[in-house]
């Protein structure tokens, strides 16, 4: 396989003025002190073709920061970026016909005309030819189940829709790369499951390699086969998904609304902990390497009168925490 | 690995057109703004007309050889022609950097400025036709005709109209840029922007200005952007040559420093905070 990305020994500082108390006005408006922020230490990685990797950390951790960089919108420090053999600051615009960029809180499309508008208007952008842009178009309509809302203006859809929308436009010229910049972000569990399961497809069937940030851990665990953890500029993980569920991501959170106020203390069950239990709330967390889901809501729903049940996972700082202190222990 | 490459000239043609044709849609899907815009203008040139007829009636029937009809069809060309200019780019690169779109639109194979030029066309271009149709008959009731042009000035002011567009998209181009340097760039916009529209003749004619201020106004490229407001003066049929030429050497310089200024921004460039 060929490696898609390759980056080595990747610097990103941030240099901005500060205003000193022990300067006056003049001074600090034309030689103010300045202070510089580490955003990217000196990380080193590569991605194979048709991989799917999730690139995740706290905020603050650099994780957008290296994705700009990637993409040519930053210049670093110092390092070396190869994007398909590009150097996306040197060659940012050939790159860019190759490569698919989704920022989950920004939007590519055009606000008040409809979804097939912005559509055409990228056709033009990316120089795709028109018998091309059809098909592939069509591919995207089918795939990603656009037909019903493809004439309508982008400010009618959903939140959930538009993603949809914008997922498909940053594959209208076929890339062979697409990042991700929290996709999923505000999109509720529906639609959440709808683009995985078009994400997974799209590398499946076009063979397109992803490369995702998330806050979401359902979207790393369904999504991504590996799994690269930055926090604090350094990349302090990266390994198979699976090796990450199996060590990190094993924990989930269960949320019980029982119909009536029980006095009694819910005996532990293996593998279960109950971490909060107030009025007629009880929430447990359930250890995976222990016991099973399955089970455990088996005995919740045997054993208690239940108005309404929530699973969840732990936040995924919590779990980048907990890396970061197996990590210093070691 | 099969990599796609930049397109032919007829592409990027198609591509930029594009542009300007689905922002010319988006615009005219705002008609209340369009209404608005066009309201203020056409207000404003009725407004300056009257100041116009009031101070010729004063002040006698030429000023510095200039009689009142020729100065306010050539306030009128200027506020006509402010449709085809690129002021407006500099709030949009600033908003777009504040509200990070920008990452969205550095991520496309084109050239920035050169997309928010052609986007602006598109939302400038409706403005203008509609400004031509409804100001010329009321200019026409207030202060008469404009003075009759041959075929050659119309088609030179025509030349002066479109290069003074492309001085004003280059000065604007090379100025946005300063958003993403500082936090506030407002100040620098505001003294570029005042210099052109004055040193354009937005108020007063150029040739009613004194001669150091013809002379700046001639020389400085802040006035550059609107030498087409001088074809009703007596002397445009000589003067146009040189005009065309100044317009023409002020492209290249801020073609040159915008094509400076972009490279050494994207070296410093930060979009929220990363």
């Amino acid at each position: 396989m060929a490696k898609v990305v390759d980056v080595k020994n990747l610097f990103k500082s941030f240099t901005f003025p500060v205003k000193s108390a022990h300067k006056n006005f003049i001074q600090n408006l034309f030689t103010p002190d300045k202070r510089t922020v580490q955003a990217v230490d000196g990380i080193s990685f590569s991605v194979e073709e048709a991989e799917t990797v999730a690139f995740i950390g706290p905020n603050g951790a650099g994780k957008s920061t290296t994705i700009k960089m990637l993409t040519g919108i930053l210049y670093p420090t110092s390092g070396k970026i190869s994007v398909l053999g590009f150097n996306p600051q040197e060659e940012r615009k050939q790159l860019a016909y190759n490569i698919g960029t989704v920022f989950g809180q920004r939007s590519q499309l055009l606000y008040n005309l409809p979804l097939t508008d912005s559509f055409e208007l990228l056709s033009k952008i990316y120089e795709l030819e028109p018998k091309k842009y059809q098909k592939q178009k069509n591919n995207l309509i089918e795939l990603f189940n656009l037909s019903e809302i493809i004439d309508q203006p982008v400010r009618k859809l959903s939140l959930g829709q538009r993603m949809r929308g914008e997922i498909a436009a940053s594959l209208l010229h076929q890339p062979l790369i697409i990042f991700l910049d929290e996709p999923t972000i505000g999109l509720d569990v529906i639609a959440k499951q709808k683009l995985r399961e078009n994400l997974t497809n799209i590398n499946r069937e076009l063979k397109t390699t992803i490369f995702l940030t998330s806050h979401d851990a359902g979207d790393i665990e369904s999504i991504c086969e590996r799994t690269i953890v930055i926090n604090h500029g350094t990349i302090i993980y990266d390994q198979e998904t699976l090796n990450l569920k199996k060590i990190y991501l094993n924990k989930k959170i269960i949320t019980i609304e029982l119909e009536k106020i029980i006095d009694k203390k819910i005996p532990p069950h293996q593998g279960v902990e109950i971490i909060k239990q107030k009025d007629n709330m009880i929430e447990i967390i359930v250890d995976t390497t222990q016991t099973t889901l399955e089970r455990v809501l088996k005995n919740v729903i045997s054993e208690l009168h239940i108005v309404d049940i929530n699973i969840e996972d732990p936040p995924l700082e919590e779990t980048i925490r907990k890396m970061y202190e197996t990590q210093k222990a070691r | 690995m099969k990599h796609k490459k930049p397109g032919s000239v007829r592409q990027h043609i198609a591509k930029y057109t594009a542009i300007t044709a689905v922002t010319l849609k988006e615009t005219l899907y705002h008609r209340n703004k369009l209404i608005s815009t066009v309201f203020i203008s056409t207000f404003r040139l009725i407004m300056l007309a009257l100041i116009y007829k009031y101070a010729y009636a004063y002040l006698g029937t030429t000023i510095n050889g200039i009689d009142q009809t020729t100065a306010v069809w050539s306030i009128a060309i200027y506020h006509i022609l402010l449709f085809t200019q690129f002021r407006s780019i500099f709030r949009t690169i600033k908003s777009e950097h504040q509200k990070g779109s920008l990452e969205v639109q550095l991520n496309k194979p084109y050239n920035y400025l050169v997309y928010k030029c052609f986007e602006q066309l598109g939302k400038g271009i409706p403005n203008l036709v509609i400004n031509l149709v409804i100001s010329i008959p009321i200019l026409i009731v207030l202060v008469g005709p404009p003075p009759a042009l041959t075929p050659l000035l119309a088609v030179s002011a025509l030349l002066l109209t479109i290069c003074g567009t492309l001085v004003s998209a280059a000065i604007y181009a090379c100025i946005s840029l300063t958003n993403l340097w500082i936090e506030d760039a407002e100040p620098v916009f505001w003294i570029v922007d005042k210099a052109v529209l004055i040193l354009g003749g937005a108020y007063i004619p150029i040739a009613l200005f004194p001669p150091r201020a013809q002379t700046a106004a001639h020389f400085s490229p802040f006035g550059a952007p609107m030498f087409a407001t001088k074809i009703f003066n007596p002397n445009f049929a000589y003067e146009w040559p040189s005009l065309l030429l100044m317009q023409v050497v002020w492209i290249v310089v801020f073609i040159l420093l915008t094509h400076t200024y972009y490279k050494a921004t994207q070296k410093v460039l930060a979009i929220n905070g990363g």
